[in-house]
């Protein structure tokens, strides 16, 4: 018996079969499946500069946080959270002139460790908090995995799901933050900035005191220019080439593969959206047409709009861009599971007590959880675990 | 074990469809980047200063944000909303396309503009 079409399926059913052979999910800090030869090797020389330790003589500082991007992003690899908590500061002057920055006084990110140039010069161990900051941010550092993806979905996705005014009077009404140039943000515990590249090229800078091809100028010790001699290596401090290869590892971090779910975590998913979770917390994103293959047209499990909400005045701090202060992004829930803090200032030690905390827009999810059975309860907990 | 069967299944259906279709070559475009303009940026107004002459806005790149003071002489040409104006038309949280020449120690607008805000109905 002959069978004429055999050789028109066989790439169909090699491309079946590598995949069933090759596709494992991913560990933390692994790339995204369906990379191309070139891409992998960005991304592992970009890991290169990721974990590159600079030292006064290397250009960090004089002002900085961190001595390398992996110093915070670390747990439980490259890339991962970290036990790290930077400061941020803002004026709020409702009604008037809105949300200030503070960038004439050092902020809105108040560095919390100096070079011994620095320290000689000014006799200061860290950068000192604006006077007239009305608000002081706590922020953890969150893992980076799957930030590719959220970069990848396109603005209007993540317009349409804003409802500023809550016309569908289900009490959320997430907007979005702006950067600006008025450009939709994103990325950010205030959702204000729009990319994944710019946010990698101003840490370079205000994390670590690296200047880049983006950002040929330090940072300022409380909006007051640098001493002279302070900063002895010329801008920028880091090339074109390493800012792009931190970027590629960055952007092409694989979103840890959720675990397989138990039958309580199942339930535990139908009660996710039951109860409203899902209303902010969107289980799932799709990207658009990208020049990467690996990122386009992707199915995320983000579990985020990426939009603000007010979460009540609990947690409010500083606010940022058109953000208030009890407003912030919407947290993504993919990697949960590899968090030991939760929230954006890594108050909350558990998942529960976390959800506890939930207040303004959320305070109905909230209640809800709450008033669930043991069981049910422990089925929404077992179901975020697997994240 | 159930992984390597099917890899060896991949690499036989493989080695009929390469004989079949002989695969071209293939290169993805590299990833892109988002550029940022030179003599020329949108930013969001801060502080008006009508007397001095001078526009202080908010730019940056990430969380580095940077504060530019922009001159403006007489030469320079203000829209608001798309209508000619004057520098004291433009106010605080303003978000403006300015065009501009690097002095020595000024940055002289040539062009400034106002831009449509975010509509987003919002109720605060």
């Amino acid at each position: 018996m002959r069978f004429p079409a055999a050789p028109a399926a066989a790439p169909v059913l090699a491309g079946f079969l590598f995949t069933m052979a090759c596709a494992e999910p991913p560990k933390p800090g692994d790339p995204l499946n369906g990379l191309t030869r070139e891409q992998r090797d960005q991304f592992k020389r970009g890991r290169v500069e990721f974990e590159r330790v600079f030292t006064p003589e290397t250009g960090l500082g004089p002002l900085f946080n961190a001595n390398a991007c992996a110093e915070c992003h670390e747990d439980p690899v490259a890339g991962g959270a970290g036990d790290e908590v930077e400061v941020h500061a803002t004026a709020f002057l409702p009604g008037t002139a809105g949300c200030d920055p503070l960038v004439q006084k050092g902020g809105p990110v108040i560095q919390q460790a100096v070079t011994p140039a620095l320290k000689a010069a000014l006799n200061i161990d860290k950068e000192p908090l604006p006077t007239e900051a009305t608000g002081k941010a706590m922020r953890t550092t969150p893992d980076l995995f799957g930030f590719g993806l959220l970069d990848a979905v396109p603005d209007a996705t993540i317009l349409a799901m804003a409802d500023p005014d809550d016309r569908d009077g289900n009490g959320i009404s997430g907007r979005p933050n702006r950067f600006f140039d008025g450009r939709l943000g994103r990325f950010g515990r205030k959702a204000l900035v729009p990319s994944l590249r710019e946010f990698n090229a101003g840490a370079f800078v205000v994390e670590q005191g690296i200047t880049n091809p983006a950002v040929l100028a330090e940072e300022t010790v409380g909006g007051k220019p640098l001493p002279q001699g302070v900063d002895p290596v010329p801008e920028p401090e880091i090339s074109q080439e390493a800012i792009d290869l931190t970027d590629a590892f960055v952007r092409f971090l694989a979103p840890p593969a959720p675990q397989k779910l138990t039958k309580d975590a199942k339930r535990g998913r139908e009660i996710f959206s039951r109860i409203g979770c899902g209303d902010c917390h969107v289980p799932k994103l799709r990207t658009g047409d990208h020049p990467v293959k690996a990122l386009k047209n992707k199915e995320v499990a983000a579990f985020t709009d990426l939009l603000l909400h007010d979460m009540g005045p609990e947690l409010a701090d500083i606010c940022l861009g058109l953000a208030t202060p009890s407003e912030f992004r919407t947290e993504p829930l993919m990697g949960l599971r590899l968090s030991q803090r939760f929230l954006h200032d890594g108050r909350a030690g558990s998942i529960e007590e976390a959800i506890g905390l939930h207040g303004g827009e959320a305070t109905a999810a909230r209640e809800k959880f709450s008033a669930l059975s043991d069981g049910d309860r422990k089925a929404l907990l077992e179901f975020l675990r697997r994240q | 074990m159930g992984r390597f069967i099917y890899l060896v299944l991949a690499l036989l259906a493989l080695d009929v469809a390469t004989r079949a279709f002989p695969s071209p070559g293939q290169s993805e475009p590299k990833d892109h980047g988002k550029g940022f303009e030179a003599a020329g940026l949108t930013a969001t107004v801060r502080a008006v200063d009508a007397k001095a002459g001078t526009l202080d806005v908010i730019t940056g790149v990430g969380l580095a944000l940077r504060m530019m003071r922009i001159w403006v002489d007489p030469a320079s040409q203000i829209k608001v909303k798309g209508a000619a104006a004057q520098l004291a038309d433009l106010k605080p949280g303003d978000i403006v396309r300015i065009g501009y020449r690097k002095t020595a120690d000024r940055n002289i607008a040539e062009m400034i503009e106002t831009l449509p805000q975010d509509k987003t109905g919002s109720k605060r």
